[in-house]
């Protein structure tokens, strides 16, 4: 049995301790938010926090996270009103949407550690996460707005 | 390591813990003044600045992807995102710490408490290992290139740390 918190619940999970974290949030938890991309932690898809750092669960060993906090696409904000997902609707940033909870949480997981973060910062950690639909320049406008809107800047760039 | 340094460290008289604490600073040239000032971490810094240049570099481009949405620092350094260009692993004289962890990655307990580093095991090849890692050097530590880096990484992913 492995035990860990998960969007502030506590959960145990009896599955092969190498188990990648995404099986165990998608198929033993239910939440499905998060998405298998690539597999080998190169897309982005399946990005939740752990301990708050924007982390790839599809190579993440279930083992691994035993006693962290975790959050998902659902635990991010109880009523999906995250600044992030506000400024993700506003934009209508989605187009086929499979890539985006991915970005979600490492849009907010970049603004937590860059509260107002130039193009060039918001590139340089968005660009693990790839999107087919290319939506990028929608991103990166979500990701400069939910920043003005964090921090009450007027002007971010 | 997490024996090493959350069970035994840390129960060394401070005296002790502060010439271990000068020792690593040593190694990477660090001096007593304001870190934030040190010519070495803001060279670091600068070199983690993104590029906006298309990355022809395989390591650089593969670290794009794999490393930077969690190793990423901005000109001011947070606290708990060590730059790699400072970190013991990219500047000791063997490759062997970085390797390690880029196989095998890093769990809860062990480094910073409660965050995990994904092994890339099954995930990259010994290439694109070598690949990462020879950037790493280049261009974040600025050292010299390690000797045998592609046959380090191919030994130490089948023979492990128990072989050294």
């Amino acid at each position: 049995m492995i035990k860990f918190e998960i969007n502030g619940r506590s959960v145990s999970v009896d599955a092969d301790p190498k188990t990648p974290l995404l099986w165990a949030i998608r198929d033993e938890i239910g939440l499905t938010g998060t998405k298998f991309g690539c597999g080998i932690g190169m897309c982005g898809a399946c990005t939740v926090h752990v301990g708050g750092r924007a982390t790839r669960s599809c190579i993440t060993a279930l083992a691994d996270v035993e006693d962290t906090k975790i959050t998902t696409i659902e635990g991010l904000d109880d009523q999906a009103n995250h600044p992030v997902q506000e400024a993700w609707r506003n934009l209508r940033v989605p187009q086929c949407g499979y890539c985006q909870s991915g970005q979600i949480m490492q849009a907010a997981a970049l603004l937590q550690d860059i509260p107002a973060p130039t193009d060039d910062d918001i590139d340089a950690v968005m660009t693990g996460n790839l999107c087919r639909c290319m939506t990028y320049p929608r991103i990166r406008q979500a990701v400069r707005e939910a920043a003005t809107a964090m921090t009450g800047a007027q002007n971010n760039g | 390591m997490r024996p090493v340094v959350h069970e035994g460290v840390r129960d060394l008289p401070e005296g002790d813990i502060d010439a271990l604490a000068i020792y690593l600073a040593d190694k990477v040239g660090a001096t007593e003044d304001d870190p934030a000032q040190s010519e070495i971490v803001l060279a670091s810094l600068r070199k983690n600045q993104p590029d906006p240049q298309y990355r022809r570099d395989l390591g650089a481009r593969l670290y794009a992807t794999a490393c930077a949405s969690c190793h990423y620092n901005t000109a001011l350094i947070s606290q708990g995102r060590p730059d790699l260009g400072i970190n013991s692993a990219t500047n000791l004289d063997t490759p062997n710490n970085l390797i390690h962890v880029i196989l095998d990655g890093m769990n809860a307990p062990e480094g910073i408490s409660g965050v995990v580093m994904p092994g890339f095991r099954d995930a990259l090849s010994d290439t694109e290992i070598t690949a990462i890692a020879a950037y790493l050097r280049d261009n974040r530590a600025g050292q010299p290139a390690w000797p045998n880096l592609a046959e380090t990484v191919a030994d130490l992913r089948v023979n492990g740390p128990a072989a050294h």
